[in-house]
């Protein structure tokens, strides 16, 4: 965990000095644009529409889409498995960009959020046979596990910082934003069919486990279009 | 270059570093300490054969046995782990039928577990599988340095060249006298037929009389014959009802003996109280009664011929006969159709405990005009309210009424029942309902008036085992055995069924656990005292016992190492 949030501190602090030089070309001046479209491309990859409130702030209403589906082969635990994994989310968003200086685009963004699927579901399934004692069970006999992870629906406030304006002041804009969601708890299940059926009493282990995954973290290149 | 780092990084890199640390303080992994976990409970009928002093006063127990299975259905029979090398781990024998097994009443699986142990009579005891339940069998074993109620032995040394006639005595439990007699110049013969170049004979008597319920049930598979030889040559199974039977062992020159140039000349008298089986009426002078030998390794009986009963010098009635060959040898009636053989007797246990904790004997006692004519003890009942249990009797009479009555296993003589069955008829398929009331005296059978959770201060525990790999990172949840002794040495055993089992446990006495699997034990020792409890002395057995705050009941975790797996 520790390596993770270093790493993490790491490419912040790269992705920040790097956009520096953007912000400093995007932020001379003020602009009397009101209306700007901008892409997400990152964790939660969607469309932005800004208004320009006022030369500071901006209003944002927004709509995330994401659905992912993998096969791939992993190691965990020592084990082979295969893993089948399925993320699902659909997220609209209200949200506000207030730029404190005059001569940057740094800004702070906050708003709220409802998440109409925040959805992650993963199945494991072993691909080596087990023996134990002279009991032999095959990859087929042992079954998988089914793990999700559903936010359900409900609104989340957002929070966050970052470079660029979503009503860019030239017509086309780069920007980069990173905050989080304060979300509910999760609910999780855990389950597991033939030879591991009873993975399932593991399940409060986990869902303990992720108690405070309340945060949802965003990290998002976004490319902005000035409309008008 | 300055102002910008003050102005824009300096807020921005503090603000980045507040929500990464948010982020990142967020339980990373959350599969942490999550197992995989496999369920290799694929085999059925779990079964647990525990071997035992038939003489309920002795100290210890049974061990350095081995043991071999036969029988028709002995391809079915395999270990916990679905092996085939049987071992008794302490007195405990844990056996499962295979995957393939479908044992009903109609189709039974039948096996015969031959054990032997150093000073032990070696004895067979059959195993009837009618269904999927767990099961505990008792099989007692004649300790020969501790003799059970109604047994006599004796060794000897004996010249061959002038013979001898071996007495076992009677005793006060045991009215019957067995003579033994070893004609001068008699030659030994060992398995091959080959004589044995030997002066003398080491033997090893053991004389069963049929006053005891310990001695009468101590026949090889206490009295239920699975192959029968008649001396027409034709092949049955039934039922043996004992007037008395010895168990002959010989060594001479470092083998052992199987036969003699010159029979041994038997004299094996009769218990005063015995009864015809056949005509339920005192045996008299010149009445007949079957011999048999059985072969142990090949659990075979065969006829031999008969006994004409006689009076001997005291008066005293005896029945005489020669023995040609080494094993066990016995007069007795053979029943087909008097009795309905092993009988299954399915029992509901209303109780005023829930979770009882003690100790109890069941004693099945069959009876007709007042005279009883079989008992058989279960020392393991266990008393929990609602429970349901099967129990097999071997050589059930037919025509007889059952009872059961229940009794807490004590030392005192004067232990009063705690309560029984009402009468059934003994070949009856009926359910049996047996009514304890544990925490009063109550007559023979009491109406439980209201149930309590636990037995006094007992608390109901839930167990959840685990058996963890040692070389690799999964775990499995064993179907296993467990044996509770507490501190007064009172016994539970516990099947434990994919990992789980409800148990009563009393706070503040000290339990000695015993997971047996795969003919290993693991041991540990635990007391429930506050709130919580660990397993501490352990023998591979580890584990917590938390008292949930809520409900009062315990949430144990047990766990013990494999490392069979692959």
């Amino acid at each position: 965990m520790q390596q993770k949030t270093t790493f993490s501190l790491f490419l912040l602090y790269v992705c920040l000095i790097s956009y520096s030089n953007v912000t400093k070309a995007q932020s001379l001046g003020g602009s009397s644009h009101k209306l700007g479209l901008s892409l997400n491309l990152g964790t939660t990859p969607g469309l932005d529409i800004g208004y320009a409130i006022s030369p500071k702030i901006t209003a944002r209403l927004g709509y995330s889409y994401f659905k992912y589906n993998t096969n791939t082969t992993a190691k965990t635990s020592g084990e082979d498995v295969k893993l089948g994994g399925d993320a699902n989310v659909s997220i609209a968003s209200l949200s506000f960009e207030y730029h404190p200086f005059k001569k940057s685009s740094f800004k702070l963004i906050g708003g709220v959020s409802y998440f109409d699927k925040g959805q992650i579901a993963l199945v494991v399934t072993p691909t080596g046979t087990y023996k134990f004692g002279s009991t032999t069970f095959t990859p087929e006999e042992v079954g998988n596990v089914q793990f999700t992870v559903d936010y359900g629906k409900q609104y989340a406030p957002f929070a966050g910082i970052g470079f660029g304006r979503t009503v860019p002041k030239r017509r086309v804009g780069f920007g980069f934003e990173v905050g989080s969601y304060y979300t509910q708890t999760p609910k999780v299940t855990l389950t597991g069919d033939k030879r591991l059926s009873s993975m399932s009493e593991q399940q409060a282990k986990v869902q303990e486990n992720m108690k405070d995954w309340k945060y949802w973290p965003v990290v998002n290149l976004r490319l902005a279009i000035r409309l008008d | 270059m300055k102002k910008i780092f003050t102005s824009i990084l300096r807020p921005a890199v503090l603000l980045s570093l507040g929500l990464a640390l948010t982020v990142g303080c967020q339980q990373i992994n959350p599969l942490e300490g999550v197992e995989l976990t496999v369920n290799n409970n694929v085999y059925k009928s779990p079964i647990l054969i525990e071997f035992v002093d038939a003489n309920p006063n002795s100290k210890t127990l049974p061990n350095d046995l081995t043991v071999t299975i036969s029988g028709p259905g002995k391809d079915l029979v395999f270990t916990d782990l679905g092996g085939k090398d049987f071992k008794v781990a302490g007195n405990l024998l844990s056996v499962v039928l295979g995957q393939n097994a479908n044992p009903t009443e109609s189709a039974p699986v039948e096996f015969t577990v031959s054990v032997k142990g150093p000073n032990y009579v070696s004895t067979n005891y059959s195993i009837v599988v009618t269904d999927l339940e767990s099961a505990t069998y008792e099989v007692p074993l004649t300790n020969l340095n501790a003799l059970p109620d109604g047994v006599g032995a004796i060794s000897k040394t004996t010249l061959l060249a002038t013979g001898e006639t071996i007495t076992v005595p009677a005793t006060s439990s045991k009215p019957e006298v067995a003579k033994i007699s070893i004609a001068p110049g008699t030659q030994l013969k060992d398995e091959n037929g080959l004589v044995i170049n030997t002066t003398n004979v080491s033997s090893t008597i053991v004389q069963y009389g049929t006053g005891t319920e310990e001695a009468a049930n101590s026949l090889p598979n206490e009295g239920e014959g699975n192959t029968i030889k008649y001396k027409d040559g034709t092949t049955d199974f039934g039922t043996f009802l004992s007037a008395g039977f010895l168990d002959i062992e010989m060594t001479a020159g470092g083998k052992n003996v199987k036969s003699f140039s010159t029979p041994l000349d038997v004299t094996l008298s009769l218990n005063p109280s015995y009864e015809d089986p056949e005509t339920e009426a005192p045996m008299n002078v010149g009445d007949q009664i079957p011999v048999w030998s059985y072969d142990k390794a090949k659990d075979e009986w065969t006829e031999e011929g008969v006994a004409t009963i006689a009076k001997d010098a005291n008066g005293n009635l005896v029945a005489n006969f020669k023995v040609s060959h080494l094993s066990i040898w016995t007069i007795s009636r053979n029943y087909k159709g008097k009795t309905c053989g092993t009988k299954t007797i399915r029992i509901k246990v209303n109780s005023d405990v829930r979770y009882g904790t003690s100790k109890f004997s069941a004693k099945i006692t069959y009876s007709k005009n007042g005279k009883a004519k079989l008992s058989k003890s279960f020392n393991n009942f266990k008393i929990s309210n609602g429970s349901s249990y099967n129990i097999k009797v071997k050589r059930v009479p037919s025509g007889y009424t059952g009872r059961i009555v229940v009794t807490p296993v004590s030392t005192s003589p004067n232990t009063t029942s705690k309560g029984g069955s009402k009468s059934f008829m003994s070949c009856n398929n009926s359910v049996v309902i047996v009514d304890v009331k544990v925490k009063a005296t109550a007559p023979d059978i009491p109406t439980p008036t209201t149930t309590t959770d636990t037995e006094s201060d007992a608390v109901k525990v839930n167990l959840d085992f685990t058996a963890a790999c040692i070389s690799k990172n999964i775990s499995i949840k064993p179907t296993v055995w467990l044996k509770l002794v507490d501190d007064t040495n009172t016994e539970q055993l516990v099947s434990v069924v994919e990992g789980k089992a409800i148990i009563g446990m009393k706070k503040g006495v000290k339990y000695t656990l015993t997971a047996t699997y795969n003919g290993i034990d693991f041991s540990g020792e635990v007391t429930i005292n506050g709130d919580k409890a660990t397993i501490v002395s352990s023998t591979g057995l580890n584990g917590s016992f938390p008292i949930d705050a809520t409900t009062g009941e315990v949430n144990a975790t047990v766990i013990y190492p494999l490392n069979n797996c692959q």
